[in-house]
């Protein structure tokens, strides 16, 4: 039976001529397991995502998808929550919730099943995968492999009759990686659910596939079973044989009369067997090549551990890296190969031994190249290696950069627009630019395809031509064979074995390449694929690479600049500006606290000072703002929505209200009790029509993402109290998704935070003062009186922080604790609190300041990727 | 955590309790009131973190209790009895210091009940709660809640890969390194939610009559303690309604604290204070005496 049929489908992204997907037409039946491979950015995700409405990218589409033979887009999004499953590249994201019960649970919710019926369904998924000693965990306890489990069981929970799955393993070492296809494969044959899978690491899965798809530029050009699809490659001589399982190619290059091996096994018995009638000549054995130069870095017996009480990390690490020389260390996860690199970049000091560095600058290429990410395009990402330079003065070595890491033609695109390999190209050219003589990588090869390697390879070879000490710490067998000039196994703190790679895996049994557990009795010597070939006398398939580019021009198009402010306005700037700081100071130095205490002397003689104080800070904001340009401005500002003004309108009818019943009451006494109960009055409109318009996904991810920053963000600065992003934060939230959404970031992070750090009284005091100055820089901007410029902005923080925020949590202290409290005791609380107040306006200016231009940019981006509003 | 008894009710009773605690330790200024409350609340804080992590909680309150002490005889010139007077000729009454005193003593009470009231009442029950009666807000907070360990890992790793790169010199380079090390998780985190987002919708999110699944349910042991709770709250409140709950420090003490009904209702309050106290103890009992038949 056909559950999914496609014909003719052809696919095009939006301004784009070229047909992402041309003319595909394929079936897959029930209990199939297909695997689609192809070369990088040849469409693959695009087909997957074609399968499941929900998920299918804009764009025009041609040609049908019949799913159990009915139109895809007449199937109702329930059928096809339930049916179609679909997992994710990234085992992180993909997970929403922060319990593991909760997020089994996700789609049973969504689905409206009722308590038993999920308490069944979860009980017996978990079962199944295991998963019941780590069902009431949370999320951030688990390890890659077990969150990508999660997210597997997540879905089959919904029984779905195709599981859809693009690059599962991608994230995961290989021993997790290994355990998650063997599941998938129980899957498929004891439930017969049929699987879609984009991988690569298709040593793995083709021995469970009974069809193996290839795509190449958007067409299938082949669609049989493993051996069929791999003729069908032969015949054309193409690219992704580079990719396919050791023991198929080298049945391949052979040319074997036997049935193609798919397993290592296979392919042993079938050498076997060859070998009796044919001569193999012996593999060369490889010199070990005993460098004549100082190493450039020695450790020896190097101890490391985090703290004084855990468990030691490294226990005795002596190793030598010479100049030019590509150094792998293997080893399995938890091993402390990080640590060691850690150690061997100077993040981390060891506590005993010696570590002797004669190389002038080390860098270290992170696990995830994106942590070294941060400008809008890659052009300014190498730019930022050197500050303060300009781009005339740098082109040349810019530019040798952009041509040694190949990324002509990426300088104008986004970081994040990149494929895995070409952000990893981005990052390393931006470590290099530091000129190291030693590079630290950190599983460079993880989640990246064997073109990418290839051409990875390749960059490393001409920097250690160059002299450069290349250490890297790998799980990838193949590729440490093919390319190290070293490997080192690390086990338990240290480093067992140190050889080359051919003395290195010939002498392991389990821990080595394919190719040499597949020829290891006949040839032991043999390590690499083309060590086999070459001795059973075939050839090597020979792959081009493009050329390195000569001259590179790097100059940027374009830009248009802000227009400069008016002379008056500056001058006019500089005078409020200045007054006010001069009446700070005045009001801190003159501040006499002995005076509060008398009748009223205070209110009478200072309060002017405040009022003049502000009244600058205003004129201050005013002068220097800048209009944004006109276009962006038109883009972002608008009526403020019914809703808002809705829950504005009940917040303001509902406080005077209070009062008066509260006055009746008790004589007017009860103030901690009115002032509570305006608190929630004021708030809960905001959240019973958040409730009550149902928001999409999408929504609620940007909330919580931008909660989630704002309190993540203080761990930055957690060594100065009072210093936290988070006004910063809803500030941007309420310019860039509008007031509400404003009001909503600053309310929840307040009380998320509390969850994490502790609730009191206080708690809805926060939530209120951070959600009405989100909910003001929504209006404000809404209206147009605020700017999108970091002087506006700033200024508008400094100001909400110190009068809003302020304003409210100050007589709040005295609310909550004085039962019997007099405007006198307000007061005190205000001049007390001025110290704390001003270190959190000056943090949130600081971060406005430094921030909120890139802030906003980056927030766009998302809003065009949501389809929010329109590029 | 160790094994706490209390925390294994089910929270809605959990949500009763604190409830009622608090309400009534922040709203019945009655000095025997607060002292049972006070007392109670410390005995059960002391249970639940043990020694060390008690005194640690006092000696960040003890100077906030002071400072709410002094304010109020400061302010405050109510009073019949007139101790001494300050140099602005304003007076300080016994009244006010008492009414001081009592003030910090509710404030004591009430945080630390907070505090016990963090250790039970986890993240996963508050959702729980929540899920119920404001779904997409209790959902916004589990999602934040999964969010911030991960970027503040992210952000963690940033910053000791820049170290890394370059060992910050000054003040303002290190602030520069924050600053850029933030905005580089704000990219990667913004990246990732679009993923979220996907996933979300894969699960269906957002197809009409969404369920909140829990994996609590309300046992008979829950509806007993929630009764029991009921009728301890009502004793304890019975002098309001019978009128002999008054007890005024201006302009001078007055009132009754040791009336016959009265004694009744402080013994019900206790009840009510203690009730998760006196769990923990009958279980830890029960323990011990199954494992000394063993």
């Amino acid at each position: 039976m056909e559950l999914f049929t496609i014909q003719n489908l052809t696919f095009t992204y939006p301004e784009q001529v070229k047909p992402a997907l041309r003319n595909i037409s394929m079936e897959l039946k029930q209990g199939d397991f297909a695997v689609l491979a192809g070369p990088s950015a040849c469409g693959k995700s695009t087909l997957l995502r074609q399968l499941k409405t929900v998920l299918a990218p804009h764009g025009r589409k041609e040609g049908t998808i019949l799913f159990n033979g009915i139109p895809l887009d007449e199937v109702n999004t329930r059928t096809q929550v339930a049916k179609i499953g679909f997992v994710l590249q990234d085992p992180d994201s993909q997970i929403v919730t922060d319990k593991v019960w909760h997020e089994l649970a996700f789609g049973l919710e969504s689905l409206g099943e009722d308590n038993k019926t999920i308490r069944g369904r979860v009980a017996e998924m978990a079962s199944f995968f295991g998963i019941q000693n780590w069902f009431h965990m949370e999320v951030a306890q688990l390890s890659g492999g077990q969150k990508q489990l999660l997210n597997l069981a997540s879905i089959m929970v919904l029984q779905p009759d195709i599981l859809i799955l693009d690059e599962p393993t991608s994230q995961l070492d290989p021993i997790a990686a290994t355990d998650f296809l063997q599941i998938l494969g129980r899957i498929n044959r004891e439930l017969s659910i049929t699987i879609l899978i984009c991988e690569h690491r298709l040593e793995d899965v083709i021995p469970m596939a009974n069809r193996l798809l290839i795509l190449d530029q958007g067409e299938l050009i082949a669609d049989k079973d493993p051996a069929g699809t791999f003729e069908i490659l032969r015949a054309r001589n193409h690219s992704m044989l580079h990719s396919m399982p050791t023991p198929m190619r080298i049945w391949g290059s052979l040319n074997w009369n036997t049935p193609c091996p798919l397993t290592v096994s296979e392919g042993r018995s079938q050498l076997t067997e060859w070998a009796k009638e044919n001569k193999l000549t012996s593999v060369p054995e490889q010199g070990v090549k005993i460098p004549t130069v100082e190493p450039c870095i020695i450790l020896d017996e190097i101890w490391f551990r985090y703290e004084k009480e855990t468990p030691d990390i490294l226990k005795g690490v002596s190793v030598k890296a010479y100049p030019g020389e590509l150094l792998c260390i293997l080893g399995g996860n938890g091993t402390g190969k990080s640590t060691a690199l850690a150690v061997l970049s100077g993040v981390r000091k060891p506590y005993r031994g010696k570590m002797i560095c004669r190389a002038k600058r080390v860098s270290l290429l992170p696990q995830n190249p994106q942590m070294l990410l941060v400008k809008k395009n890659v052009r300014e990402e190498l730019m930022a290696a050197f500050p303060g330079k300009k781009l005339q003065d740098v082109a040349d070595q810019i530019g040798e950069m952009v041509s040694l890491c190949r990324l002509e033609g990426l300088l104008d695109r986004h970081p994040y627009d990149l494929s895995g390999g070409e952000q990893q190209r981005t990052a390393l050219a931006k470590v290099l630019l530091q000129k190291p003589d030693v590079l630290l990588l950190d599983e460079p090869t993880k989640g990246v395809d064997n073109d990418f390697k290839l051409i990875f390879a390749r960059i490393l070879k001409e920097l250690t031509t160059q002299g450069v000490c290349i250490i890297m710490v790998s799980h990838d067998v193949e590729f440490c064979a093919s390319y190290a000039d070293r490997c080192g196994l690390f086990f338990d703190g240290s480093i067992v074995s140190i050889d080359a790679p051919q003395p290195f895996f010939a002498g392991k049994s389990f821990y080595t390449t394919a190719a040499n557990r597949m020829a290891r009795h006949l040839l032991p010597n043999a390590v690499t694929a083309e060590d086999v070939i070459l001795s059973c006398g075939g050839e090597t398939f020979s792959i081009e690479l493009p050329q390195r580019p000569e001259k590179i021009d790097i100059t940027p198009p374009e830009e248009h600049k802000p227009r400069k402010l008016p002379l008056w306005r500056k001058i006019l700037g500089i005078f409020s500006g200045c007054a006010a700081l001069g009446l700070l100071l005045y009001t801190a130095v003159m501040l006499d606290l002995s005076q509060l205490y008398k009748e009223s002397g205070l209110i009478k003689s200072k309060i002017w000072v405040y009022v003049l104080m502000f009244a600058l800070l205003a004129v201050f904001a005013a002068s220097i703002s800048r209009q944004a340009p006109v276009r962006e401005q038109k883009l972002m500002q608008g009526k403020l929505s019914k809703r808002t003004k809705v829950a504005i309108l009940l917040s303001l009818l509902a406080i005077p209200l209070t009062i008066a019943i509260g006055l009746t009451i008790d004589g007017g006494r009860s103030y901690m009790m009115i002032s509570f109960a305006i608190l929630l009055e004021s708030m809960f409109p905001f959240f019973l029509i958040f409730e009550g318009r149902k928001p999409q996904a999408r929504e609620l991810v940007i909330l919580s993402v931008m909660s989630a920053l704002a309190i993540g963000g203080r761990a930055v600065f957690f060594a100065l109290p009072s210093f936290k992003p988070v006004a910063a934060m809803v500030i941007l939230t309420g310019v860039a998704f509008g007031g509400e959404a404003g009001f909503m970031v600053g309310s929840m992070t307040m009380l998320c935070s509390n969850i994490l750090f502790g609730q009191g009284p206080w708690t809805p005091w926060q939530m209120f003062a951070m959600g009405l100055i989100g909910l003001l820089a929504g209006i404000l901007f809404r209206k147009g009186l605020l700017y999108r410029d970091r002087f506006s902005l700033s200024v508008f923080g400094g100001l909400a922080v110190f009068v809003i925020y302020g304003g409210i949590m100050n007589p709040a202290s005295v609310l909550m604790y004085q039962p019997n409290p007099n405007w006198q005791m307000i007061l005190s609380a205000y001049i007390t609190g001025v110290p704390v107040d001003v270190i959190h306006a000056l943090a949130t200016v600081l971060f406005l300041w430094f921030l909120s231009e890139t802030m906003l940019e980056k927030l766009d981006r998302v809003k065009v990727k949501y389809g929010l509003i329109e590029k | 955590m160790k094994n706490e008894s209390f925390s294994g009710f089910h929270p809605a009773v959990n949500l009763a309790f604190f409830a009622a605690v608090l309400g009534m330790t922040m709203f019945i200024m009655q000095p025997i009131y607060l002292s049972i409350s006070l007392f109670s609340s410390c005995a059960y804080l002391l249970y639940l973190r043990g020694g060390r992590g008690m005194l640690r909680q006092i000696g960040y309150l003890l100077p906030i209790l002071l400072l709410v002490a002094i304010i109020n005889p400061l302010f405050n010139h109510e009073g019949m009895t007139i101790l001494w007077y300050l140099p602005n000729d304003n007076p300080v009454t016994l009244e006010a210091i008492i009414y001081g005193l009592a003030a910090s003593v509710m404030m004591a009470a009430s945080i630390i009940w907070f505090n016990c009231c963090n250790e039970v009442f986890t993240s996963d029950k508050i959702i729980y709660l929540f899920g119920r009666v404001i779904p997409a807000m209790s959902l916004l907070i589990s999602m934040t809640l999964r969010f911030v360990p991960r970027f503040k890992n992210f952000l963690q790793s940033v910053i000791r890969t820049q170290r890394a790169m370059r060992q910050p010199e000054n003040v303002k380079e290190k602030l520069q390194q924050a600053l850029s090390a933030f905005s580089a998780t704000v990219s990667w985190a913004m990246e990732q939610s679009i993923i979220s987002a996907d996933s979300m919708k894969s699960r269906g999110y957002g197809i009409a009559g969404r369920t909140a699944y829990s994996i609590y349910r309300f046992e008979k042991r829950d509806g007993i303690i929630t009764v029991i709770l009921a009728i301890l709250c009502l004793g304890a409140l019975v002098p309001y309604f019978t009128g002999s709950m008054r007890w005024d420090y201006y302009p001078a003490l007055t009132g009754n604290l040791v009336e016959p009904v009265q004694i009744f209702a402080y013994l019900c309050y206790s009840g009510v204070c203690l009730i998760p106290l006196i769990i923990n103890l009958m279980e830890d009992h029960k323990w011990n005496s199954l494992r000394s038949k063993i």
